[in-house]
């Protein structure tokens, strides 16, 4: 049983819960993005952002230290971070799932990542029913996701059903009026027939794809779940002073894995093409249990090429 | 913070070859920090204004550590101009290490080719000063020539308490010691694998052939344990670069037993 | 140690834009004075010496006094950077060598029959002359690469350049993609560095930074082609600055014996 917010009171509410932090949704301007609302006016479901939600959980290019090359005895000096909390609406499935994902490499039992883990403490997840699916390319619906967010919306026409799935969600809006209603699953066009692919890795079905890479780390900068970087050092021009910072990186450049030296291990373009489709099926779920990807299908969408890897997957011959 | 070093004091600096140092480190004597640090285990050692990069534990005792460092990047090139006295600014240890415990009473293989015989220096420092845990230790070293030979005052004792095979790529005629690639020196030994664990460290063309040569000696894939060198930044297992075949060389590694990571793919 | 790098800067064939990128990095030269010296600079100083640390070559190799120029320099220079895109990649000197050279040379100089001073050779980036041991690319190139490069020579820092697509920066900036807007840019297959400046301001890639290492040539064209651009407009855009490395990369790869 969830409860039932009038679309006209939307506004008043979602102001009431993002009070004292950040609204972030789906802004519409030359293309949909996630933003930081300023304005309720510019929230727009129609559609989904090519872009997913991960920056706010771990930003295209995090300082880290603070570097002061005159000071012997402490030359780092650790970025403090600053985060407001911060309130998500309008983000799918796909996109709170992928964050279940990336809880295990940065937040795993040994080591945890402070921005990450502050930004995960102070979100709040508001999600919203993919009815009907955003994109053709999508297929979550092959790839067993879990209902993860604090609430979820469906589109009822003049209203919305909500449904909490947590109890800070719950809170949130314990003053709404009750309504029984069971929300309908996400139906995609596209799916994905299987998800073992180890016995596939020689399989020539991948050359075809990999003649059309481009190797320009599209799929890696527009997927929910690839959050690999760099770690840069740039000083300022007294050469004393400067930042030691974090950069997202694409397993697909060719100086991925380039080591001093220059030894580069991945050098071939089929070997990068096969690694993100390996790690996203086969190697996260040999560790974590759980595939890496979500179906959100913006790799494909946002390729030049269209290259699509759930179509090589499902041609396989056994 | 998870980037967090510590700066640890030089107090000796020990020329090895041309452009390699081994560095000797002292743990400071405020920070609580572990005591003694495993054999295969490494640290991101940084340097502000240029960045990170990992080494092995090259020796450890209850109050220094060392690392063995050649100048080949901007960060390395850096260290080797660093004098005692001078700070290094470490994070870790982090990886995985060799198994010390659980092998003893087992005779020791170690096979090492050019600065990949750095971690297994950690090895045999630690066995020396527990010899009587450990059966026979039969060490082979390649170096590419004489000049690039490490650790030549340690080869000495080693020489008299382990099997130890010196060889060298290529030398000049008047070079009197062994000229033939490592893994022919190991194929020669006759060994068989009865009670023997190997540990290869190298380059990845080296590793290659040390286990096909040690497969035919006999040796199970169990009985192998390789260490392997990838471009790092995070040593956390975040950063994603230094991943093979799902494996994370910081995380999972640098130490694997061989079964764990056979046919593994780029 | 203490003693200041050398630093020059030289112009053979090209528009001189890059020199002037390079003084626009004034406030970071300031700064650098007391470990550099800035030895040869011919478009702000009159008095300019010879022989240097590191020495900045603008300009293609597009005439006989160029080349014999250019072998002085390398000569007089420790360690030379090819400065902008026609050091680099030729640029749009180069473009003459997909068309016929003698017919580009009549056209061009019989306007000037009198002019005997010219002796024109193929235009090529100065790498197929000398050795080169940087490259700052671009058109012009970008003023805080050439800063960054300055700092990473006072450091002792080995120089490196960005070679990730220009899409990378451009998908970092979360730009909407000029190829889904039906705009025909070169992105995927061009070098960056740039922080995606043309794109993140709607104005396609035209490849000034040169092509990546691992372009794939013949995937790109076959984009283009499916979204609907007109082939050879878009070959001519491709080799605007780049017509050797596209010449390059068609050639057939060579028999092995």
């Amino acid at each position: 049983m969830g409860k039932v917010l009038e679309k006209k009171r939307l506004n008043e509410f979602l102001s009431k819960v993002s009070k004292g932090g950040d609204l972030i949704a789906p802004v519409k301007r030359d293309t949909l993005r996630f933003e930081i609302v300023k304005d309720f006016n510019d929230i727009c479901l129609e559609g989904r952002p090519l872009f997913p939600v991960k920056k706010f959980f771990s930003p295209a290019k995090e300082d880290l230290f603070n570097l002061n090359l005159t000071n012997k005895n402490k030359p780092f000096d650790e970025e403090k971070i600053k985060l407001k909390p911060r309130v998500i609406f309008g983000g799918r499935l796909c996109d709170f799932n992928g964050l279940l994902k990336l809880d295990k490499l940065f937040l795993s039992e040994e080591y945890q990542d402070d921005y990450y883990k502050l930004a995960r403490e102070n979100t709040l997840l508001l999600g919203i029913n993919c009815d009907p699916a955003p994109s053709e390319y999508c297929f979550c619906e092959s790839m067993d996701l879990e209902k993860y967010y604090d609430l979820f919306f469906h589109d009822m026409g003049d209203k919305y059903y909500i449904e909490a799935g947590s109890e800070k969600g719950k809170t949130l809006i314990i003053d709404l009026e009750d309504y029984d209603f069971t929300i309908p699953s996400i139906k995609c066009e596209k799916k994905l027939y299987t998800k073992d692919i180890s016995k596939y890795y020689d399989d020539s079905a991948w050359d075809k794809e990999n003649d059309k890479c481009l190797s320009c780390g599209k799929c890696t900068a527009h997927c929910t779940t690839c959050l690999c970087f760099d770690m840069i050092d740039e000083l300022e021009a007294d050469v004393k002073h400067g930042k030691r910072f974090k950069e997202w990186d694409s397993c697909q450049f060719l100086n991925f894995t380039e080591v001093a030296g220059g030894a580069i291990f991945r050098k071939d373009r089929i070997n990068r093409f096969k690694h993100r489709i390996y790690h996203k099926l086969q190697y996260f779920r040999e560790k974590f249990d759980m595939d890496m990807c979500t179906g959100c299908g913006r790799c494909i969408e946002s390729c030049p090429r269209l290259i699509d890897f759930t179509e090589v997957i499902n041609n396989f011959k056994d | 913070m998870l980037f967090n070093a510590t700066p640890f004091r030089i107090v000796k600096k020990e020329k090895q070859t041309e452009d390699t140092y081994l560095f000797r480190l002292e743990k400071p004597k405020k920070e609580k920090i572990k005591l003694c640090y495993e054999p295969g285990e490494f640290f991101l050692v940084s340097v502000p204004g240029i960045g990170e990069a990992p080494f092995s534990v090259c020796a450890c005792s209850k109050d220094f550590i060392e690392f063995n460092i050649r100048g080949l990047g901007d960060v390395t090139n850096h260290l080797i101009k660093l004098k005692p006295g001078d700070y290094l600014w470490l994070r870790g240890p982090y990886g995985t290490s060799y198994p010390m415990k659980e092998l003893k009473g087992n005779s020791l293989v170690i096979i090492g080719g050019g600065t990949g015989v750095a971690p297994l220096r950690g090895v045999l420092k630690y066995v020396e000063e527990r010899r009587a845990d450990y059966d026979r230790v039969h060490a082979f070293f390649g170096f590419r020539d004489p000049n690039e030979i490490l650790f030549k005052k340690d080869m000495k004792l080693w020489n008299r308490i382990f099997d130890l095979n010196l060889t060298v790529d290529k030398a000049p005629k008047s070079y009197k010691g062994r000229v033939g690639l490592v893994t022919k020196v190991v194929e020669e030994s006759g060994l068989n694998n009865k009670n023997k664990i190997a540990m290869v460290c190298g380059p990845p063309i080296m590793i290659k052939f040390t286990i096909q040569t040690l497969e035919k000696m006999g040796f199970h894939h169990d009985q192998i344990f390789v260490s392997f060198e990838r471009r790092m930044k995070c040593g956390v297992g975040m950063c994603g670069h230094c991943m093979i075949s799902g494996k994370y060389v910081c995380k999972d590694g640098p130490v694997f037993r061989y079964n764990k990571v056979k046919g593994i793919r780029e | 140690m203490n003693k200041k790098l050398r630093i020059g800067v030289k112009s053979i064939t090209g528009c001189a834009g890059c020199q002037l990128s390079l003084y626009f990095i004034e406030d970071v030269l300031l700064e650098l004075l007391d470990k550099i010296d800035l030895v040869a600079a011919p478009m702000i100083k009159s008095k300019n010496e010879e022989e240097y640390d590191v020495l900045f070559i603008e300009g293609s190799v597009s005439s006989q006094d160029d080349l014999d120029n250019l072998l002085k320099f390398r000569k007089q220079a420790k360690f030379l950077i090819a400065l902008g895109a026609c050091a680099s990649h030729g640029c749009m000197q180069s473009m003459k060598h997909l068309m016929n050279e003698k017919e580009v040379e009549k056209d061009v100089y019989n306007k000037f029959p009198s002019d005997k001073r010219l002796k024109p050779i193929t235009s090529v980036p100065i790498h197929k002359h000398v050795k080169v041991d940087f490259y700052i690319p671009g058109c012009p190139p970008n003023n805080e690469e050439i800063a960054q490069v300055f700092k990473w020579l006072v450091q002792g820092k080995r120089l490196k350049v960005y070679d990730k697509a220009v899409c990378h920066e451009c998908s970092l900036k979360e730009n909407y993609c000029l190829l889904d807007q039906g705009i025909e840019c070169l992105g995927p297959l061009m070098n960056g560095g740039c922080k995606a400046l043309c794109p993140d301001y709607n104005h396609p890639c035209t490849g000034c930074r040169g092509m990546l290492d691992d372009a794939n040539l013949k995937s790109g064209k076959e984009m283009l082609k499916d979204k609907g651009f007109d082939p050879d407009m878009m070959i001519k855009r491709m080799t605007k600055y780049n017509a050797l490395q596209f010449k390059e990369f068609e050639k057939p790869p060579e028999e092995s014996k």
